[in-house]
Formats: structure tokens, C-alpha cells, sequence
């Protein structure tokens, strides 16, 4: 048991949620709580609302329980890759942000999670990565337990025998093949055998187990439930088969926001499937009362509600939310109108059909909810045949997402399909053209106010087919939007020209439809921007354009290559910033400040520039010209300017330019290289007193106050901050909606949309004229967004996009780039490019996740409108800029409705920013939107009514109790229902309060001391940096300059006369210090050379080391070791044994394997000793 | 240097007999890890698994190589008789109760679990 305070020492929640608010606390009494259940009941359930953290309360409670047990073993399950992934990298950022200080138990001296990582993506690998080395974290899907065998025996046998690769004893009578069902079981208790037991094992999403353990039931359930321990009470395994059969799970942690639908028995059914189910069976029991039930679950079982506050009032998610029950998407509580008269019609007419097809005797008057086509489409549903014996997380080959709503074949591919696809082809021949949905229609009208208004809107889908469609729609609505928007803001001159390029972009797509949607995992791989034409933005602003135009395609060019006009457009001049000069004061400035006279000056400058050209360059580019004069001035500031300028330009050079060092650089640079440093750029001219209002919009300057300079390290904070955020918005004025501005201004005062000679000569280097033109432009782009600032009420342009990312900077770090905060910013800009690429404005998604798309969704402009099918039902967060879902499509259960909704529902949501901001009483478009849209008179009424009267009672039962237990409910009887009288589903309408908060006396416990002072790394830290400085025992060392933090690079002298290369790394092993020592051999493919090398290792009393990678690196073959570290005075005698140990075995086996031939330097590993730092193994 | 190593090891679950000692764990299967004095360290060895027990030796190199690279504080290796040997070891120089068993338990661990995965039985 722990308590709260004790907790507060080690973890701090408020890093991330902003602030030490009550957020945080909540965070950490989840947390405590959590950990002090498990340590009581080893079984622990929680269940907050949707968006209130539970990764990150799980974390907590993970990290209370690692730091005072350093050997604490933890298995994550994820529903499928993309959230296993998201759980990797939220333990990263726990370790990073929420703990307070290196412990070496949960968070190692470098600030990453002090074990390793772990993705399995198989339960093959599971086994083969436990036994490599089980004191690490693992990360497995759920969907591994499905067990993916494959059809043909095969296949089977495949799976066996990579069983028996990592469990070779096994006996052939344990993977009999004969019977399938009886293999897959002792697989899976092979597999228990080979798994460690885990201390505690955290299964996310775990409502998708509630069907629980049972041999009739879900396959992935049983193998699962095996897997851990858990078999049938009659059929106990053979001790003989399987030795060491036993629970596997020590603790488990269940986290779901909807942990059961309307019965606790779900709940049960979870335990049970990890043999924790003892002492609750009156959760299962038919005759116990609901309320002795909540009682029993709530023991074990946490789920806080969360709130908004409007006004200085809580407001619970039935009060935030703003649900469009009647059908309608323009007006809130009206119904989509159908005015058209063949659209009634038509309506009409598919009424009839699906009435007669229920009617008969097979759909028994019947359906699945969400299961008819044409609730969402009239066009006909081709259904995608993948011929693949592979089992994926896809749905690309259904008709519907969720098919296991279902066991019946034509309920799975939509009993109406077939009537749909005959009515839509005689409609098409009959009429030459697509048969209209109102529903559609009115979804895409309402959809298609996004590019001016720049909301966005999450739309789910039940019918795969409808993302395409949706999307297709959407597009030509778009299409429409952009043609009219630049006929009216483009020169009359070029509008002729304009138009032509509409018609031909119309006769390319018409000719090449599949260009259309760049595919899931295309776009996650693609180096280089292909374009496309799904929409004219994708023609013509992206990819090369339309060939012989100055396209925006064509412009942007100009701006990435360096020997483009606009190549320094965007960069920024940091010595005119440094110095506060102006464009041609910058050299009389830095003369001044550097005491050189400006002749004296040039000339050093250009000495100095030379070391950052490349030698092989025929031309100094434009870009590179600036980078070297920049870099050259700074060195020259840092040495001989005085105080904080030195200071300032020390930083800014080392985190900006010294990486641009070359070893093979230029012998000479251009006399006139000087002079570059007298240009402006739109960031200098964004730093002019005229635009400080804009610039606060869109890049504020750190906040300091001019009596109290900022240190050195706050500084070094600052400048890095300013170049992230002119990184992003660089990028996104040149990439997406925004680019659309900057393109109008460029092309003002043209003539034609040729690109002929005048923009041939800009783009070389001796465009005489090319500097005034680019200040003309940094100047009219400048006006243009301080025009946007000055009409706030104008559509949604550059202006807005650019200053939402301005204002929600940290927060989109935080979701989408965490790492750019520590990495190189040569690095940075490079991820922040790849992050804003291939932009559409709307998005699509089925099948497989498109992590782009996702990260695209999560920050302001493009895709404004995402279309999905379940995929992304969990675990992607798409709450940052998006206030609006639509259930197009609607989902059985009110789990997964609340899932859905879940997406733009968390904590920090753009939601919850406005709402707590407002300085006034909210209007109705200041609520969360969920939409519902279905056309009234058709049985699709039928299924809404049932689902939201279905949330209704999922909602009481979750906050109020358990009300009577219905029927299965997947189905609608529409002669019962439609004779039923009509009745709205009831709202809740006063605030929701828990039935489950934190159980009695779970956050406290005894105080107690943490395990590790907090000051423990800095003093381990200051040792191992003395090690550098004594000799190692009788061991001469060299000691490389460029090691990087926690690790040190040497060169040992051996007796023999050769030398030894090696690194020592400062880490941690169950929470004692350790040194590490690694000391490479060479390059020699350890997996053909097995025989050689292993003859040479039995003679070795050391550890042999081998890296089996593809890639190309200096050593693939080491002998390393480690010693722990005990009172300071003994560090030095130990790590010189340590490093004698290694390098007299690694110098023997080099010598000994290339035959006395090499003895290699430190130079030729220094790369890749220095990356020994990181997990890989 | 001196050190009596067997003063270093009274705890739990550990055994001592001449050089070697006996560590058992919660599960009821056991190790034996045999302790050698150098003038500065004790080297612990344990034998994981004899090679007329192991059922599939061709893979085993590779494997014990991975290993090597991942785990801290035992390393494994194939003698030249094709038997799986781990070993470890501690600096006599300040060397503590609580850090001989720790890496002591650490080796006999690490064998105990390789064995395991090796043969499924639980005979060194």
C-alpha cells in the first residue's frame, strides 16, 4: 500500500493537463488508487470516462509499483498495432514528463523508461523476445490471440514449428494437427509455459474480452485465457505436455470506459478469462440484486466522471454535449428535409423494397443495426475480395465494419446489397446519373461549409464503401469551392488560363479516377510528394502541377530547393536578429561588435564560411550562401564579441549550425558571401515594430523580461522553441490551405500563368532582380495576413491556420511530435515536413491506418473533415482541433458509440479550451456536436431510436444503477417497433454522478521514504564524468571529446602494442547503477560466419555480442560486459577491471577472426559506439 | 584482497555447499551456481543446459549472441563441448552482501529460466 504523498514525491501529473489543477490530482489518486486495489485484490478495473487519461493513470500506478521493485515485470495488451504503438510512446513521455527525477527504476539517467521497449507482433515473437531478455516491457494486440493459423495445413505446421524454434522440447503429441481446435488450445498453453510470469499484465480496451472464457465461444478469448493460465475445470493440462503450466498473470490492470453493456456478468467474464474471478460470482448470478452487484464490482472497480466548467459550473458530457437527435444536420432538432420530389421518390421506392425484403420469411422482419446499405448509400456495393489466407487488422474486404455483429453471412454483407445495386443500375440506366441519398446529400452540404469556416468534423461509417463515396463527394464540393475562390482573388489576366487548367485537371481525373485517394501506408512511405487528382488542391498546389504553368506545385518548388528564388524565404537571419540591426547595417554591426574593420571582416568571414561548403558544389546556392555567413558570423561573435552577445551567439551556433560543419568542405567561398548576411527574410521583416501585433499572433517572441536576461540554459530553451515554431509555421504557410494565400499573393500583378522566361531567370541564381522581388513578396504576404488579422470575421485563410498552431503550439507537440523538443533541429525541421506532407482536405480512412492522416486531423487545416469506418474507433486522440463527430453510419452498441465520441471528447479537447474560455454564455455551436443523422419515415428510425435509448441505459447504469435487463438488441423487429408507439429517447439532463468513485481508503496507506534520493542521478552523473579523468588501473586510455551525455568513448593501449576501442555507458539494472562497456570486433555477419566465430567464443570466458541487422553499420560483433557500481572511492578500480575484461578478449577475437590483419581505431566504430546509447539490441 | 564469499551469501533461498551454491526459487525449482576467487573478483559459472539435453543446438550461437547484447549482469556462452554456460561476476573492491547476491541470484535466474526454455526440464 501506498499513499498520496508518498506518490506526489516521485510522480507529478500536471506536466501534460496543464498545470498542478485538479486534473492532475485526480490523476494521481487514480493512480495510488489503482496500485493499492492491485496490491490488495491483484485485480483492478478502471473505467473513467472516455478522455480522462487512463494510460496515463495505469502509468502511475506501473511506476509506484517499479519503484520500490526494480525487477517489477509488466505486460501491456493492446486492442491492435496503432494503440500498442501509442502505449510505447506514452510510457516514453510518462518517463519523460511525469516522474520527477531519474530513479533508475522507472526512468534510467537519461530520462527514458529505464527498460527497454517491447513490440511483439505476434505471440511467436512474445515467446522469442521474453527468453532473449525478460526484464523488459512488452507491448502486444490483442488480435494476436486470434491466432491467425491460415487455411491450409501449412500453414499450421508453419506455426508449430516456430513454436518449437523457441520451445524445442516440446512433445509431438502436445501440437497434435489432427484436431484444430484442441492445437490452437495447447498452443496456447505451450505458450504459457514458455512466458514469464508478469507481475502485472494491462490489458487496454479489455471490454472487447466480455464475452469472456468458454469452449463454444471467442477463439482469441480462449488461447488468451490459456495463454495466461486459465483452462477448463475438466480438462486440466498434462504436467508431462506442458511442465510449468500455471497463471501467468500476477495482476491485472482491466481499462475501459465501458466495461460492460447491461450486465455485470461482462465484467466477470473479463476476471475470469485471467483466473481472477474468485469471490465474485454474484456478478454472474441471475437471482442477486443489481444492487448488491454494484456493491461486489465496486470493490475493484474505479470510474470518475468528467466535467467541463462553463461559467464557474461543472458541466458533465450530457450537458456538454449537444446531440442532434432528430435526424437533421443544418438546423439542431430538425429533421433532414427532403424537398426534391424524385428524391422523395426514390426514397419511397427503397422504403418499399427493403419493407418487402424484411417482410419475408428469411429476415424474419428483422435487421442488424447499422446493417442496411441504404442507410448510407443508394450507389451499388462492390465488396472487395482479397484472395489472402493472412488474417489482418483490415476491413477492406467487408462490406460492413464490425461484421462479428453478426454470425449470419447475409446479414454480414447487408441483406439489401443486392436489391440497392439493381435498383441504382436501372436508375443510372434509365436516368444517366447516380441515384440521390437526401441523407448523403445533406451530410455533404453541411460538410461543405469546412473550407470557410475551418471546422472539423469526424464522420464514422458503418459500410466500407461509403469512405470512398463520402470522400469522393466532399472532394467535388471542395473542387467547386477552390476554382470560384481563385477565379475571384487571381488577376484578371490570368482567369482565361485558369479556367483551362480546371477543364484539364477534370479531363485528367475523368480519364484516371484511381489516382484519386492516396492509400493507408502509400503515404506513410512516400519520400516525395506525388500529388494526385482526387482534388484540384492535389493537382495543382502538390506533387509537379500541371507541367509548363507556374502551378502552386511549381512555386512551392522554389522555396524547398535550395538554389531557389525563395530558398531563404522562410529562413531566418539570426545574426541580423542578435545584433538588432537592419538589412544592410547587419556587417557595419558585426564589424563593431567583433572589433574587426569591415574589409578585416569580410575577408575572415569568408575564410570561415568555406568549412561549411561543400566541396563537391559546382554553384553556392542561395540557401547554402546564407547558412555559411550566418555560421562564420556567429564562430566569430561567440569568440571574440563580448558578454551575453557571445553568449547568445555561442547557443544559437551550436544548436543551429554547428552540425553543419563539413569534413570535406569547400577550399574557398564566394568573395561576395559577405554580403549575405544584409538579407531580410520573412521572419526578419515578421520582427519589424509594424507587425508585432501579427507576430504575436503567429510566432511570439519568448517572454523576458529586459532587467532580467534569461541564463544560458534558458536561452538555449528559448531560441530552440522560436525555430521549432518558425519550423512549423514555415511549413504549414507553404503546404496546405495556407499555401493557397501565399500562391495569390505571389501571383499578383502576373500577367499569364505561364511559367516561361521571367520566372526561369528568378529561379536561378543570377536573377538580377530576384532579391527585390523576394522582399516585394515577404512584404505583400505580410500585408495579406495582417489584413486576415485585422477582419476577423472573414473565412478561414492563412492567418488562422497559421496562428492556431501559434496558440496550441505546445499541445501539438504534445500529440503529435514529443521528440522534436530534444532532437537536432536539423532533425526537427525534417520531421516537421513529413508531418504537414501530402495534405488533403479531406480525409478517408478504411482498412488500414493512415498515421499522417491521423496526425493532420490533429492539428489545424487540412483534412477539415475525416471519414472512417471503426478503425479508428480507439485509441487514436482526434480532439485537438475537432468539436464535431457524425455517427453516419451507427454502431449496435452504446460501447461503441461512446468510443466514437470518445475520439474528440478528452482532456484538452478544443472543446473543453472554448468552453472554458467563453466570455459569455454558450451558444449552441459552442457545445460538442454529435450528429445522428438518418431520414425520417424509413426504418432507419427504427435502429436510432433503439441505440439512443440503448445509450440511455448504458448511461444510467454507469452513473445511476442497472435498469431492468432487456432483450438481445443487435436486431430490430420492425412490425413490433413500428406499431410501438413513438417516443424520444429521454435526455439526462442534470449533472451525471459516478456509481463507482474511488473505493474507501484507497489512496491511503503508510508514508513511506522514496526508494532513491532525487538528486541520486545528478551525483551518479558527476562520477562517471570523473572516470575520464584518471587512468584506468595500469590501463593506458584516450578519451574521445565527443561523447554524448551518460556515455564515454576510449581508446585502451594494450600490452601487446595494439589498441582497443571500446564505450562505457552510465545505466541502470534494478535500481542500481551500472556500467556497461562495449568494445566492437568489426563487421562479420555473425549469421554466416556462426561456426568461426562460435569456435573462437568457447574458448572466451566473455560475453559475445552480436547485432543481426541489415543495416549497414562499422561493427555487427562485440564483446561487452558490466559491472555494478558500490561506494564512490571503488568506481575506478571496478571500471578498470571492467574495461581490462573487454577489450583484451575484443582486441584477441579481432586479431584472432581477421587473422592478425586488423587492428581498427576507434574512428572507424566512433558512429556507431556513439548510438550504443539508445535501447537497440 | 580477502573476502570470504560464503559470509556474503546467508539469505533465503540460497544454500551453500563447498564452492557452489544452491539458489531456489519461489517455484520451487533451483540452480546451482559455482563461485571462483580471483585476487580481485569472484567469477560466478553455472551451467544452464548440457548439450545432450538441448533439443535444437543449431540456433543456440545466434541466440546467446542476441542475449548477450540485451542482458545486464550474466552473459551466456557455448563451451567447446557445446553446453550452455553463464557466467557473472563481482569486484571484490567494496563489494557488499546485498550486491553478491544480487548479481548471485541474478546469474542463477537468468540459468534456471535459459534451462527451462532449453530442455523444459529443471536439472542444474
Amino acid at each position: 500500500m501506498i499513499d498520496l504523498e508518498t506518490a506526489r514525491k516521485l510522480l507529478d501529473f500536471g506536466k501534460r493537463i496543464g498545470g498542478d489543477g485538479p486534473q492532475a490530482e485526480e490523476q494521481l489518486r487514480g493512480a495510488v488508487a489503482i496500485h493499492n486495489l492491485l496490491h490488495q485484490h491483484r485485480r483492478a478495473y478502471l473505467a473513467d470516462e472516455v478522455g480522462m487519461g487512463k494510460t496515463y493513470v495505469a502509468l502511475g500506478a506501473l511506476a509506484l509499483f517499479r519503484h520500490f521493485n526494480p525487477g517489477f515485470r509488466v505486460l501491456v495488451i493492446a486492442p491492435r498495432e496503432n494503440i500498442q504503438n501509442k502505449w510505447k510512446k506514452e510510457l516514453t513521455n510518462f518517463a519523460t514528463h511525469n516522474v520527477r527525477f531519474p530513479d533508475m527504476r522507472v526512468v534510467s539517467l537519461d530520462g527514458r523508461p529505464a527498460r527497454p521497449l517491447v513490440s511483439c507482433g505476434n505471440l511467436i515473437d512474445l515467446v522469442h523476445e521474453t527468453s532473449v531478455d525478460p526484464h523488459r516491457d512488452f507491448f502486444v494486440r490483442m488480435t494476436s490471440f486470434s491466432l491467425p493459423t491460415g487455411k491450409t495445413s501449412e500453414d499450421w505446421k508453419k506455426l508449430r514449428e516456430s513454436l518449437r524454434h523457441h520451445v524445442p522440447w516440446l512433445k509431438d503429441d502436445a501440437l497434435d494437427l489432427r484436431n484444430k481446435e484442441q492445437f490452437k488450445r495447447n498452443f496456447a498453453r505451450a505458450l504459457c509455459c514458455a512466458l514469464p510470469k508478469f507481475d502485472l499484465v494491462i490489458v487496454d480496451e479489455a471490454h472487447n474480452l466480455k464475452h469472456g472464457f468458454s469452449t463454444s465461444g471467442s477463439a482469441r478469448n480462449q488461447v488468451l485465457a490459456e495463454a495466461f493460465g486459465r483452462h477448463p475445470f475438466d480438462e486440466v493440462p498434462d504436467q508431462r505436455l506442458f511442465p510449468g503450466h500455471g497463471p501467468r498473470a500476477e495482476r491485472v490492470l482491466f481499462l475501459s470506459a465501458t466495461p460492460l453493456e447491461e450486465t455485470y456478468r461482462h465484467v466477470w467474464n473479463q476476471l475470469d478469462l485471467f483466473g481472477l474471478a474468485h469471490g465474485c460470482d454474484e456478478l454472474k448470478a441471475d437471482d442477486v440484486p443489481e444492487a448488491r452487484k454494484k456493491e461486489v464490482a465496486s470493490r475493484f472497480l474505479v470510474r470518475r466522471v468528467t466535467s467541463i466548467h462553463v461559467g464557474g459550473q461543472p458541466h458533465t458530457k450530457n450537458l456538454y454535449r449537444r446531440e442532434w437527435r432528430s435526424g437533421g444536420v443544418a438546423v439542431h432538432d430538425e429533421p433532414i428535409r427532403i424537398e426534391d420530389d424524385r428524391q422523395r421518390l426514390v426514397v419511397a421506392l427503397v422504403q418499399k423494397k427493403v419493407s418487402e425484403l424484411l417482410s419475408g420469411k428469411r429476415f424474419n422482419r428483422s435487421f442488424q443495426i447499422g446493417m442496411l446499405a441504404s442507410f448510407e448509400s443508394f450507389l451499388e456495393t462492390a465488396r472487395l475480395k482479397r484472395d489472402s489466407t493472412e488474417q489482418k487488422d483490415t476491413d477492406e474486404d467487408k462490406v460492413f465494419d464490425d461484421v462479428e455483429q453478426t454470425d449470419i453471412a447475409e446479414e454480414r454483407e447487408g441483406i439489401d446489397v443486392h436489391d440497392i445495386n439493381q435498383l441504382a443500375a436501372n436508375y443510372r440506366k434509365r436516368f444517366g446519373r447516380e441515384m440521390p441519398h437526401p441523407k448523403m446529400d445533406a451530410v455533404v452540404d453541411s460538410l461543405s461549409s469546412a473550407w470557410r469556416t475551418g471546422q472539423k468534423t469526424l464522420v464514422f461509417v458503418r459500410r466500407v464503401a461509403s469512405v470512398k463515396e463520402l470522400k469522393r463527394k466532399l472532394d467535388e464540393r471542395y473542387d467547386d469551392w477552390l476554382m470560384a475562390h481563385l477565379e475571384e482573388r487571381m488577376p484578371e489576366a490570368v482567369r482565361q488560363e485558369l479556367r483551362k487548367l480546371f477543364a484539364q485537371y477534370r479531363r485528367e481525373k475523368a480519364r484516371s479516377p484511381v489516382l484519386s485517394t492516396p492509400e493507408a501506408g502509400d503515404v506513410e512511405h512516400a519520400l516525395e510528394d506525388g500529388g494526385g487528382n482526387d482534388t484540384f488542391f492535389a493537382w495543382f498546389f502538390r506533387g509537379k502541377g500541371p507541367q509548363g504553368y507556374a502551378s502552386g506545385a511549381n512555386l512551392q518548388a522554389r522555396f524547398n530547393k535550395a538554389s531557389g528564388v525563395y530558398a531563404t524565404f522562410f529562413s531566418d537571419n539570426h545574426v541580423l536578429a542578435l545584433l538588432e540591426a537592419t538589412p544592410e547595417t547587419v556587417l557595419a554591426s558585426l564589424a563593431e561588435a567583433v572589433a574587426l574593420s569591415k574589409p578585416a571582416l569580410v575577408v575572415t568571414l569568408r575564410q570561415r564560411a568555406a568549412r561549411y561548403l561543400s566541396r563537391k558544389a559546382h554553384v553556392v546556392t542561395r540557401g547554402a550562401r546564407l547558412e555559411a555567413a550566418q555560421a562564420a558570423a556567429l564562430e566569430l561573435l561567440r569568440e571574440r564579441a563580448q558578454g551575453l552577445l557571445a553568449e547568445h551567439a555561442g547557443i544559437v551556433w551550436e544548436e543551429r549550425f554547428s552540425s553543419s560543419l563539413l569534413r570535406e568542405h569547400a577550399e574557398d567561398a564566394p568573395a561576395e558571401i559577405a554580403s549575405a548576411l544584409e538579407q531580410a527574410t520573412f521572419f526578419t521583416e515578421l520582427r519589424q515594430p509594424r507587425y508585432a501585433a501579427l507576430r504575436d499572433r503567429l510566432w511570439p517572441a519568448p517572454g523576458s523580461r529586459p532587467e532580467q536576461p534569461p541564463d544560458a540554459e534558458t536561452y538555449r530553451k528559448q531560441f530552440r522553441a522560436q525555430e521549432l515554431r518558425a519550423h512549423f509555421l514555415s511549413t504549414a504557410a507553404r503546404l496546405g490551405h495556407a499555401f493557397i494565400d501565399l500562391y495569390v499573393a505571389m501571383m499578383a500583378g502576373r500577367t499569364t500563368l505561364a511559367a516561361g522566361r521571367a520566372e526561369e531567370a528568378e529561379s536561378e541564381e543570377r536573377g538580377v532582380d530576384a532579391g527585390e522581388h523576394r522582399v516585394h513578396l515577404h512584404q505583400a504576404y505580410l500585408d495579406l495576413l495582417e489584413q486576415q488579422r485585422t477582419s476577423p470575421s472573414g473565412p478561414w485563410g492563412a492567418l488562422r491556420e497559421l496562428s492556431e498552431i501559434a496558440a496550441n503550439f505546445g499541445l501539438i507537440l504534445d500529440v503529435n511530435a514529443p521528440d522534436v523538443r530534444d532532437i537536432p533541429l536539423e532533425e526537427a525541421a525534417r520531421h516537421v515536413a513529413s508531418l504537414l506532407r501530402q495534405q488533403q482536405p479531406v480525409g478517408g480512412m478504411a482498412g488500414q491506418i493512415n498515421q499522417t492522416l491521423v496526425k493532420q486531423f490533429r492539428m489545424p487545416g487540412y483534412p477539415f473533415v475525416l471519414v472512417t469506418t471503426d478503425l479508428l474507433q480507439e485509441g487514436e486522440d482526434l480532439h485537438t482541433f475537432c468539436s464535431s463527430v457524425q455517427h453516419y453510419g451507427i454502431s449496435w452498441t452504446p460501447s461503441a458509440m461512446e468510443q466514437r465520441i470518445g475520439r474528440i471528447d478528452r482532456v484538452r479537447s478544443q472543446t473543453e479550451r472554448r468552453l472554458t474560455t467563453l466570455g459569455a454564455a454558450p451558444l449552441g455551436g459552442d457545445w460538442l456536436q454529435v450528429h445522428f443523422p438518418y431520414l425520417e419515415d424509413t426504418v432507419e428510425v427504427l435502429q436510432v431510436e433503439r441505440v439512443l435509448d440503448r445509450m440511455g441505459t448504458f448511461l444510467r447504469l454507469m452513473h445511476e444503477g442497472l435498469p431492468e435487463p432487456t432483450q438481445d438488441q443487435r436486431k430490430i423487429d420492425i412490425q413490433r417497433e413500428m406499431v410501438a408507439v413513438r417516443r424520444p429517447a429521454p435526455t439526462v439532463r442534470e449533472p451525471l454522478k459516478s456509481a463507482f468513485p474511488l473505493p474507501p481508503g484507497s489512496t491511503t496507506g503508510p508514508e513511506r521514504p522514496l526508494a532513491v534520493e532525487s538528486d541520486v542521478a545528478q551525483n551518479l552523473r558527476a562520477r562517471f564524468s570523473a572516470l575520464r579523468g584518471d587512468s584506468l588501473g595500469d590501463l593506458p586510455v584516450e578519451w574521445a571529446v565527443n561523447a554524448p551525455k551518460g556515455a564515454l568513448l576510449g581508446t585502451a593501449r594494450l600490452a601487446n602494442g595494439r589498441r582497443q576501442p571500446f564505450t562505457l555507458l552510465l545505466r541502470s539494472d534494478h535500481g542500481h547503477p551500472v556500467i556497461r562497456c562495449v568494445s566492437p570486433i568489426g563487421r562479420t555477419d555473425p549469421e554466416s560466419d556462426t561456426e568461426a566465430i562460435a569456435q573462437r567464443a568457447a574458448r572466451t570466458q566473455s560475453r559475445v555480442g552480436a547485432i543481426l541487422t541489415r543495416r549497414e553499420r562499422s561493427y555487427d560483433l562485440t564483446i561487452e560486459d558490466d559491472v555494478l557500481l558500490a561506494a564512490p572511492m571503488h568506481d575506478t578500480v571496478r571500471v578498470a577491471l571492467l574495461v581490462k575484461r573487454v577489450v583484451e578478449q575484443a582486441d584477441r577475437m579481432e586479431f584472432e577472426h581477421f587473422e592478425g590483419e586488423r587492428d581498427e581505431p576507434l574512428e572507424s566504430f566512433e558512429e556507431d559506439l556513439l548510438a550504443e546509447d539508445g535501447h537497440e539490441h | 584482497m580477502s573476502t570470504d564469499w560464503r559470509r556474503l551469501c546467508r539469505g533465503p533461498g540460497l544454500t551453500v555447499e563447498d564452492d557452489t551454491v544452491t539458489v531456489t526459487f519461489e517455484n520451487q525449482r533451483s540452480h546451482r551456481v559455482r563461485i571462483k576467487e580471483t585476487e580481485t573478483t569472484f567469477e560466478l559459472h553455472a551451467l544452464v543446459a548440457r548439450a545432450s539435453n538441448i533439443a535444437q543446438p543449431e540456433s543456440l550461437p545466434l541466440r546467446i549472441w542476441r542475449h548477450n547484447r540485451a542482458a545486464q549482469l550474466v552473459g551466456f556462452r557455448l563451451d567447446t563441448r557445446n553446453s550452455v554456460r553463464a557466467e557473472g561476476w563481482v569486484a571484490k573492491a567494496g563489494l557488499e552482501a546485498q550486491e553478491f547476491q544480487h548479481v548471485l541470484r541474478r546469474v542463477a535466474a537468468e540459468s534456471d529460466r535459459f534451462e527451462f526454455i532449453l530442455t523444459g526440464k529443471d536439472t542444474e
